[in-house]
């Protein structure tokens, strides 16, 4: 995605400039702040931690650790 | 701007790129003599060329609301071979938004919207909205930044609206809602004010103030929940049903409110000196009089006219010269002149907040990106009219060193003396201990001043308590 401006586009100002903009950009505002909190809670790029039996809880070496 | 006269100009340097032109990568600024040219990268360019030939842009350049800008053939001062030369018609004094009364904020805040209004008509929109894109000319704001203005992408919002926020709409509502005013806060930081920070100053019981839920805690509030920037947001935005009707909509309801906010305080400290009752008519005439013969003398650049207050002085000089920069310490009467220099359609007279005692200092990146007021402007002609005694006796500073700025600044000096037998020293001096002041006397200053300056010209005006000097620097 070409970002147009030199600015960073700041998510939050974005969606409240659309809130501005009166009821159907509150409605437009509403569904694009709750894409980004989904985005926020479930990052892409990292591995969920707890659905991978293999690390941290489980791993044994973590257990016997006396600084845990 | 062009200058209109032929008055003598202060030569800079050689051409360097501009301190404080370096944020947009696309486009860089230098000076060269009196003339402003700026380098376009290739994508920059070809955005001036589609900018250029829009309709709204054409009507801009001719009411005078964008800078005159024409293409150059002109190389960098680092020999980048940059894809365009533009040149801009230069702005006799670059002044910045912690100089500005609040109706010169707001003028620069409804020009920058109604430029992005009718672009957005053109399918063009802005990158940015800095108060620093804006200049005054007299009384005039002009939009200067000529490279933010850029095709606009469907689905994309206007990403200048949360600078514009900072830079603009959180500054007037402090003034127009807190009475407090916008100067110090934006001489404070480059940026403006951060919505979390406009939050706190602004709620409380008042908080139902027009905007104030939007645009101040909602921002916060959103500030806070889904952090900084992201590429992703214009994804998610055209996702979420974003058009261009919403753009339009949110510019027009922000010139809705902008407009409507007004500053109601009608008193301070100097609001009511032009009625000038400590003067005898006849001594207010004399001293005119001894301004205009020597602004007359000779066509100046750029003068000074430090306490200008209702600006009686500064439309003297402004006769003979090309620019007067009118500053007083009062934003009330600042924004007064202004109006009132607005009104008139009064050019050569720009009006600046500037406590004399405290002027700007540079601010931003190195503290060269928005140099102080000396950097920006050389006077050939201060009037430091009834000037002195606030510095000494009010600010303490003491007179050899006023008169040592004064004479730095290495135009000729129109100086008045209040003596020590002025009613308006004696007051100033009630409140003051005992001794503190006392080598504050004509003596003691017409020494010092003879030390610094060549005396041209000095006259006694018939109260007798107040000398007026032409003066000359050594």
């Amino acid at each position: 995605m070409m970002i147009s401006g030199y600015l960073d586009p700041a998510s939050g100002s974005a969606i409240v400039g659309a809130v501005a903009a009166g009821a159907a950009g509150a409605g437009v505002a509403a569904k694009a702040m709750m894409a980004k909190l989904r985005m926020k809670r479930r990052p892409t790029e990292a591995p969920d931690l707890d659905d991978d039996p293999t690390l941290l809880d489980d791993d044994p070496t973590l257990l016997d650790d006396p600084t845990q | 701007m062009t200058d209109a006269g032929s008055p003598p100009e202060r030569e800079p340097s050689a051409p360097t790129y501009d301190d404080g032109s370096f944020r947009d990568p696309a486009s860089r600024v230098w000076r060269e003599g009196q003339r402003i040219l700026r380098g376009l990268d290739e994508t920059a360019a070809a955005d001036y060329q589609r900018v250029a030939a829009s309709r709204f842009f054409r009507t801009a350049l001719a009411d005078g609301s964008i800078v005159g800008t024409r293409e150059a053939d002109h190389t960098a001062p680092d020999g980048r071979s940059w894809a365009a030369v533009l040149e801009h018609d230069r702005v006799p004094v670059v002044t910045y938004p912690h100089e500005w009364s609040f109706s010169m904020l707001q003028d620069a805040a409804l020009l920058t919207l109604r430029l992005v209004r009718a672009a957005i008509d053109e399918d063009i929109t802005t990158k940015d909205a800095t108060a620093y894109n804006v200049q005054f000319v007299g009384a005039r704001p002009v939009f200067i930044d000529v490279p933010s203005f850029e095709p606009y992408r469907a689905g994309e919002a206007w990403w200048g609206y949360r600078q514009f926020c900072q830079m603009f709409l959180f500054p007037l509502m402090f003034t127009a809602y807190k009475d407090l005013p916008h100067q110090p806060w934006m001489r404070g930081a480059v940026d403006g004010i951060t919505p979390e920070h406009a939050r706190r100053v602004l709620e409380g019981r008042r908080a139902g103030h027009k905007g104030f839920l939007t645009h101040v805690w909602l921002h916060a509030k959103a500030d806070a929940r889904v952090g900084g920037g992201s590429a992703d947001t214009v994804t998610e935005m055209k996702k979420a049903g974003y058009k261009k009707e919403l753009y339009v909509a949110t510019i027009d309801r922000l010139i809705m409110l902008v407009e409507g906010l007004t500053w109601d305080r009608s008193e301070s400290t100097w609001a009511d000196y032009s009625a000038r009752g400590h003067y005898q008519s006849k001594e207010l005439l004399l001293k005119a009089d001894f301004v205009r013969s020597v602004a007359a003398a000779r066509p100046r650049s750029q003068v000074w006219d430090i306490g200008a207050n209702d600006g009686m002085f500064s439309r003297i000089a402004a006769e003979h010269s090309t620019t007067v920069l009118a500053m007083d310490a009062d934003d009330l009467v600042v924004d007064r002149l202004y109006r009132e220099l607005r009104a008139d359609g009064t050019t050569g007279i720009v009006p600046m907040c500037m406590n004399f005692a405290d002027p700007s200092p540079g601010i931003g990146w190195n503290g060269t990106e928005r140099p102080p007021l000396t950097h920006r402007s050389q006077p050939d002609l201060v009037l430091a009219l009834a000037v002195i005694h606030h510095l000494a006796l009010t600010h303490n500073v003491p007179t050899a060193a006023i008169l040592d700025t004064f004479a730095s600044l290495g135009g000729e000096v129109v100086l008045e003396v209040p003596t020590e037998n002025d009613p308006m020293v004696k007051t100033l001096l009630r409140h003051k201990r005992a001794g503190t002041h006392d080598s504050y006397t004509l003596s003691a200053i017409e020494t010092q001043v003879g030390e610094r300056f060549t005396v041209a010209d000095r006259q006694a005006l018939p109260g007798g308590t107040r000398v007026l000097f032409h003066l000359h620097p050594r």
